[in-house]
């Protein structure tokens, strides 16, 4: 009988509430195969530097940047050339490292392989973080991933919407400028930024540096579990090069231009499972060509034009509770043309065609084990193994111990392997001369490396600790020489004078370590001392590419009242030596200061920025002679 | 359907106090705190009222006697009962309790009658989330919130009990243009070390909480939710009241009214629960205690299997 009411009572149904919603199952978003492996878990030692890292430290490139990271020497030959090289200072190209933008291997095809361009081109405002893993890593990334890979992740272009626009100008004649802006929703958003840096480098150097930049991104959605991005830029560069008094290396302007295009497709396939295809291409071209001024009629020519195309797809996928794979295949092709760096009128290049595997095995919460190799065949090289093992013990959650062994291999550029550089005299078309000889033969230098490392996260403290013990040992390095045989037959211009070779082998061991801590919400302290030692087998290089003994940083982040923040970068290092001519760089001290004050606009937000770099004087960086001055400017930045 | 219903009413009888819990619906959450409600008051064995279980429309539409306590489970139930209370004088003088709704609902609804009402919400304290930011991210001291119309109320209680704990709070307030979401995501983004989400069914949508929470995550800063369902769909913690608490809370109302001591005022939840989703704070480098031991450091009744 109290039921007899139900039919008629016609209450009509309410709109779904929030309630329901409260309690309602949403699908995953952050399902396994879009999370990354986190830094305890990771096969070898990784630096992140973050935005805020980036935007405190005041760099004006990334190259400044990797000063964060322990282990990396940083500085230019000149001041238009900055580059990083990690333990050893290896070269003044950057060729040893792997620098990736969003996945885009960065590298130059046409001379060394250099990176430093790269690095150069992508402006710190546009950068969400950098992952820096360091060590080898040619059994995830394949040849060049030798001394360390210096991973740039770009900001998505729904996280960097609306305008930008900064300004720097100060002493060195720095004059800095971007503008960016960004559009679009989360279905389909985009960003467009130009920039350009400018300024008159290290002083006594022939190294003004103009950067003319341009870079886009599309980030698209087409559907929830598919993510699409689209990046291209273009970029300019104009630099000085040669060395003042010196009538053999005359003081010039050269040019650098380079496009790319690249495409990431993503697709999640299940909670787990996460299917990638990616490609990219790139074109650069590279004009430095000048009188050779002992010889009328002679000119010196570096000018090349270089092209890149890589494809790979890429697979990860859960194959167990404890067990989760990356597997995939790739290709890539590279060339380049240089009448004046090869002596021939066709391209020279190479291909390879690739697969890769990767193993994450967490047996139990206290280990992770990462087991992974990278097989290649190379139209050069011929085909290689580069193999990793890591083993890592978390012996609590909050600390890790981790033990590996790889071998990791760098491919030989296509300078060494196919470089003939030859001065004829115009108009007679006599040869007057050679330079550089590649050899077609040259192996691709090996390094096996081993570490122990330790992570260490004391919350309550508030303190981390990230130490690396190591030995790598490289074989078959590869460098110029004087071709004996010129001497002994001084006056004839067909023997070459420097020639590619693979010169002997050294092991660099040392320690790195970093500490991080936040002792109050205001202040975060970071300390980093590198100390190696680098023996050569063949006791006449001993000087050569000799790190200092002791280099150590001290990063120091203070927000001071009145929205002023403040950071000081201080450095040291013992002497050294950049390159393979065996100079001795004198130990230096660096000291860099930046005060800024941010405050908020009707419609945005300002910053700016006071930064003096060399605070306590000018010093040597990366060639005697050339001091980096001190140098102070100012930055103003609006953000809508 | 009438059967269930019957079912239900087999236990009524004169001469037992009698209390309706009036569902949304039949499954979900109301029909589950309602379920163990009925268990916990069995158990306790001190009570033993007349049960009347049901949508409105299986509830009679005119009672003889009215109920000594009316519960609601959810905004909507808590909606009807109102119109219904409104038009049956018999009902309209049952003390009525909404359990499952947000104090934004319930106030929402409430002032439109003079109806007895009060309410258990499903709204955590903010010194609860406070304490607990406190305790699991010891680190990440600015808490970024975005309020919305729902949420903004807690605004100043929570900036107090983070100021407390020496935690700072970072906001922004999202006015009704559902665009402008994104902008002051971000934006909280830039600064903030933490993203604390609050009942609000206008930024916590589910159209929107995917997207929040893949933005949040590319900028590497954590999620914590009052939602369960988010700490599943990627949030690192959440602290979110489950049927069982309401179950726990309404009880103890129920007691009081039962026992003559009138209908206490509406109360935020007494108790909560914690949700962590491990393999987010593994991928972000969080470690957490359990959330047992999460749930007894900011003092919440140890979560049962």
């Amino acid at each position: 009988m109290l039921c007899a009411g139900i039919a008629g009572t016609g209450v009509a149904q309410a709109d779904p509430e929030f309630e329901s919603e409260y309690f309602e199952a949403i699908p995953t978003v952050l399902t396994v195969s879009r999370l990354e492996q986190p830094l305890r878990d990771a096969p070898g030692a990784v630096t992140v530097i973050d935005r805020a890292m980036i935007r405190r430290s005041g760099a004006r490139d990334v190259a400044e940047l990797l000063r964060l990271v322990p282990g990396y020497l940083v500085a230019g030959a000149t001041g238009a050339t900055p580059n990083a090289a990690y333990h050893v200072p290896q070269d003044s190209y950057g060729i040893r490292n792997l620098v990736l933008v969003d996945g885009r291997s960065v590298y130059s095809s046409f001379f060394l392989g250099d990176t430093q361009r790269g690095l150069m081109a992508v402006m710190p405002e546009d950068i969400e973080r950098i992952e820096v893993l360091r060590g080898a890593n040619s059994a995830a990334y394949g040849a060049n991933a030798m001394f360390g890979v210096i991973n740039i992740v770009t900001r998505h272009a729904l996280d960097s919407q609306g305008l930008e626009l900064g300004l720097s100008a100060g002493s060195s004649d720095v004059r800095d400028s971007r503008f960016r802006i960004g559009w679009g929703d989360e279905v389909a958003s985009y960003r467009l930024s130009a920039g350009t840096r400018a300024d008159s480098g290290y002083v006594n150097a022939y190294d003004d540096r103009q950067l003319k930049m341009l870079n886009w991104r599309a980030d698209l959605k087409p559907q929830p579990d598919d993510d699409l991005m689209l990046t291209a830029g273009v970029h300019e560069l104009r630099s000085g090069r040669g060395e003042y008094g010196n009538p053999g290396e005359p003081t010039r302007t050269t040019e650098y231009e380079d496009w790319y295009l690249q495409g990431r497709w993503q697709r999640q396939l299940s909670a787990t499972g996460q299917l990638q295809l990616s490609a990219d291409v790139a074109q650069e071209r590279y004009a430095d060509a000048t009188p050779y001024a002992p010889i009328p009629g002679v000119m010196l020519d570096y000018g090349a034009r270089g092209q890149r195309m890589n494809l790979e797809l890429q697979r990860s996928d859960s194959l167990g509770s404890d067990l989760r794979a990356v597997w995939g295949l790739g290709w890539k092709q590279e060339q380049a043309s240089s009448q004046a760096l090869y002596h021939r009128p066709d391209p020279v290049g190479f291909h390879e065609a690739r697969a890769f595997g990767h193993l994450e095995w967490r047996p139990t919460e206290r280990w992770t084990a990462n087991a992974g190799a990278f097989v290649a065949q190379h139209s050069l090289s011929g085909s290689y193994v580069a193999p990793r093992l890591m083993l890592n013990h978390h012996f609590t959650p909050e600390q890790t111990v981790r033990f590996g062994v790889n071998r990791s291999l760098r491919s030989s550029s296509l300078l060494e392997t196919f470089g003939d550089v030859r001065y004829y005299h115009s108009p007679s078309g006599l040869l007057v001369g050679r330079s550089w000889l590649g050899d077609p033969a040259i192996r691709p230098e090996r390094l096996r490396s081993e570490e122990i490392s330790y992570l260490g996260d004391f919350r309550s403290w508030h303190l981390g600790l990230d130490l690396r013990a190591y030995r790598e040992s490289v074989s078959d390095w590869v460098s110029v020489v004087a071709n004996p045989l010129y001497l002994a037959h001084w006056g004839n211009p067909t023997i070459p004078r420097q020639l590619f070779e693979n010169v002997g082998a050294y092991t660099v061991r040392g320690l790195e370590y970093q500490l991080r801590w936040t002792p109050g919400p205001d202040t975060r302290l970071q300390w980093q001392q590198n100390f190696s030692q680098l023996d050569w087998t063949d006791v006449a290089r001993a000087s050569s590419n000799q790190p200092p003994a002791r280099a150590s940083t001290l990063a120091w982040f203070q927000s001071l009242p009145g929205r002023i923040d403040m950071t000081l970068l201080w450095s040291e290092r013992g002497q050294m030596t950049w390159s393979q001519e065996a100079q001795w760089l004198p130990s230096m001290r660096r000291v860099d200061l930046r005060l800024a004050h941010a405050w908020q606009m009707e419609r945005g937000k300002a910053e700016l920025a006071f930064m003096v770099q060399g605070l306590n004087g000018d010093v040597v960086e990366g060639q005697l002679g050339y001091l980096l001055g001190r140098r102070a400017f100012l930055t103003l930045r609006l953000e809508q | 359907m009438a059967g269930a219903c019957s079912a239900r009413l087999a236990s009524a009888d004169a001469a037992e106090p009698e209390v309706w819990l009036a569902l949304s619906d039949h499954g979900g959450a109301g029909a589950e705190a309602a379920r163990l409600l009925q268990d916990l008051v069995e158990r306790d064995g001190r009570l033993s009222p007349a049960w009347r279980v049901g949508t409105w429309a299986e509830l009679p539409a005119n009672p003889e006697v009215s109920p000594q306590l009316l519960v609601t489970f959810g905004a909507a139930a808590f909606r009807v009962g109102i119109e219904r209370a409104l038009v049956t004088p018999v009902l309209g003088r049952a003390p009525m309790l909404a359990a499952l709704v947000s104090q934004a609902s319930y106030l929402d609804l409430a002032p439109k009658s003079a109806l007895r009402s009060s309410a258990v919400w499903l709204d955590q304290p903010p010194e609860r989330y406070a304490e607990l930011l406190r305790q699991a991210l010891p680190e990440h001291r600015r808490v970024g919130v975005l309020f919305g119309p729902d949420s903004v109320v807690w605004r100043s209680a929570l900036a107090r009990a983070l100021a407390a704990r020496g935690q700072t709070l970072l906001e922004a307030t999202l006015a009704s243009d559902e665009r402008a979401l994104y902008p002051a995501l971000r934006s909280l983004l830039d600064e903030a070390d933490v993203l604390l989400a609050l009942p609000d069914k206008q930024v916590y949508s589910p159209a929107n909480v995917p997207n929040i929470l893949l933005a949040a995550y590319r900028r590497r800063v954590p999620l914590v939710s009052y939602s369960a369902a988010h700490a599943r769909a990627g949030a690192v913690l959440a602290l979110h009241t489950t049927p069982q608490d309401v179950a726990r809370q309404v009880a103890a109302v129920l007691r009081q009214v039962l026992t003559g001591r009138g209908l206490p005022p509406p109360r935020l939840a007494d108790e909560g629960s914690i949700a962590v989703n491990e393999q987010v704070a593994r991928s972000l480098g969080l470690t957490f205690p359990s959330s047992q031991v999460l749930a007894r450091t900011i003092h919440l009744r140890e979560a049962e299997p």
